[in-house]
């Protein structure tokens, strides 16, 4: 047993983009505790909430998050949607799917590259990014923008699915879908990423579900759960597919869920084309709806896992109370667990495979508390360190 | 809508467990939605049956502040179906933690105390989870006391 250190990771670039400070006690080159502190991107959106109509929170509403914005709009609409007691036209069901979905490939593809680019291999990364330009431009034919989409709206959806598009979206679909078999196939045999991935950031089923882990993170786990399948909410009970699990319960795993995710978006994606009903894509509300008193919880599976919205309403056009967790708060804890026992060289991977959605920390600061001295590194340091520890000891280590 | 059998023998189990007048009030709006409001000192009793009976999940936790106390909303989840259970606590009041009966629940207690000032005892660490450092002692934001403008001026104030 060595001496121990105390190393500070955050408020910026951890992982992704937006802060977060972990702070991680490591002897040698493992890290023995971890200690997690958020809110450097703490907006105060559900107190701007309850001071904004339900019109002018869908503004907010889609603002929560970049990546994941139409996950926090249908959980939203449909929040309130239900206590209004309004029924939407199926159609406008079938495209939420279709944009969620879709959602869900750019957000995943977005992560595979960012982990390659953690574990250094950047000619992956490129790659990735190039083919989920395909998916991008799908989502701005379908909707006018790139990243929030505005699509949802209390009452259905803003824009209808015309023949033209339909065909650029199964062609798109069509490249995507032979693209990322072949980054299966690439996962699955590259030794690149096998040796940074498999059998690092362990987490045992057990640990998934007593640390309520959400998500990708929870499905690599072994557990089935998915909230589209448990808790069917717009189309969801009437598409089929496949809820993907691996019971690797590691990095690998995490990249594997995501992987055949994507693949069952597609088809699931086609699948609405195939089935999509006729009719309209809205219902009009009032601008200055009023909402019923009573309490609603809506749940939505966003990329990367549970999204749950609490509604508390009085009547009036205000909420009285909007709670929103969103899905990376929830695999905090596990990836804590993840951590511990594991190398400092892993750290940049592991958390980026819970594909976290807060900033990036530039500066990790290192405390040797014995010494009491204190060093700091860059998180581009640490990520080149992770890169050389494992050259330095090919093979060697595990 | 008829209510499923097996969600009213969710609430009728709770009641067996915690006894019948603990359980304030309950309802089932619709499919996979339940509502509980259990007596707070019934919290932790009522957490661990429902745990053992495969409310296994806390999706999250919510603060209320409903004009004469705070409402405290424990989300769990078995599969689909999503259990609120709902205790009553005082401004700047106390709740035994939960964290020890599902360990999943420790950020989301952090949150609750950060932002209402709800003490959760036996907690491992309290410490600020989402409110900064050099936040003044004492304002939890989303009380309804403390108006958006309050906060800005307070803030502002403060540096």
């Amino acid at each position: 047993m060595g001496e121990e250190f105390l190393v500070p990771i955050g408020p910026q670039h951890p992982a992704l983009k937006e802060p977060e400070n972990f702070m991680l006690t490591v002897d040698g080159e493992y890290v023995v505790d971890v200690r997690a502190r958020i809110g450097y991107n703490h907006r105060g959106i559900e107190k701007a909430m309850e001071d904004r109509t339900y019109i002018q929170n869908l503004y907010i509403v889609e603002r929560v998050c970049g990546i994941c914005s139409d996950s926090h709009m249908t959980c939203y609409v449909q929040c309130v949607e239900e206590a209004m007691d309004l029924e939407i036209p199926e159609r406008a069901e079938y495209i939420r799917v279709i944009v969620a979905e879709l959602e869900r490939i750019h957000s995943h593809l977005l992560w595979l590259g960012v982990a390659a680019h953690e574990i250094g291999f950047d000619t992956l990364f490129f790659y990735i990014w190039r083919d989920r330009e395909v998916v991008m431009d799908l989502l701005e034919l379908i909707s006018g923008n790139r990243v929030n989409y505005a699509m949802p709206t209390i009452g259905g959806v803003r824009r209808d699915i015309t023949p033209e598009m339909e065909k650029e979206l199964r062609k798109g679909l069509k490249i995507l879908y032979e693209r990322t078999e072949y980054y299966k196939q690439i996962c699955l045999n590259e030794k690149t990423i096998l040796q940074r991935a498999v059998g690092v950031g362990i987490l045992t089923p057990r640990q998934a579900v007593e640390l309520c882990a959400v998500g990708p993170t929870l499905r690599a786990s072994g557990i089935k759960s998915d909230v589209r399948a448990d808790d069917p909410y717009i189309a969801y009970d009437r598409i089929p597919f496949e809820v993907v699990t691996y019971d690797w319960c590691d990095v690998a795993a995490r990249v594997m869920v995501r992987i055949d995710e994507v693949l069952e978006a597609i088809k699931m994606i086609e699948y609405c084309l195939d089935h999509m009903p006729r009719g309209p894509i809205r219902v009009k509300v009032p601008v200055m709806m009023k909402v019923p008193e009573g309490e609603v919880v809506s749940r939505v599976e966003a990329p990367r896992g549970e999204l749950i919205h609490y509604l508390v309403s009085r009547g009036g056009i205000k909420p009285y109370r909007y709670k929103i967790r969103s899905p990376t708060l929830g695999n905090i804890p596990a990836v804590c667990e993840m951590l511990k026992g594991g190398y400092i060289a892993d750290v940049p991977i592991v958390l980026a495979a819970i594909d976290p959605c807060f900033s990036c920390t530039d500066r990790i600061v290192f405390y040797d508390v014995g010494k009491d001295k204190r060093w700091v590194w860059t998180h581009e340091q640490l990520r080149r360190y992770g890169i050389e520890f494992y050259k330095r000891n090919r093979g060697e280590v595990r | 809508m008829s209510v499923p059998e097996d969600h009213l023998k969710v609430v009728e189990d709770l009641k067996k467990a915690v006894g019948a007048e603990n359980v304030l009030e309950w309802s089932i709006p619709r499919e996979r939605r339940i509502f509980v409001r259990v007596k707070t000192e019934k919290l932790r009793d009522s957490v661990r049956h429902l745990r053992d009976v495969g409310f296994k999940h806390v999706s999250t936790i919510s603060g209320v502040d409903t004009g004469d106390g705070i409402d405290v909303v424990y989300h769990l989840a078995r599969g689909g179906v999503s259990l609120a259970l709902k205790v009553r606590t005082d401004y700047e009041g106390k709740l035994p933690t939960i964290s020890d009966i599902i360990p999943g629940a420790v950020l989301y207690e952090r949150e609750v105390h950060d932002l209402f000032g709800v003490v959760f005892e036996n907690h491992p660490d309290l410490s600020r989870l989402i409110l900064p450092d050099d936040w003044p002692e004492g304002v939890y934001p989303l009380l309804k006391k403390w108006k958006i403008e309050d906060l800005r001026r307070r803030l502002m104030g403060s540096g």
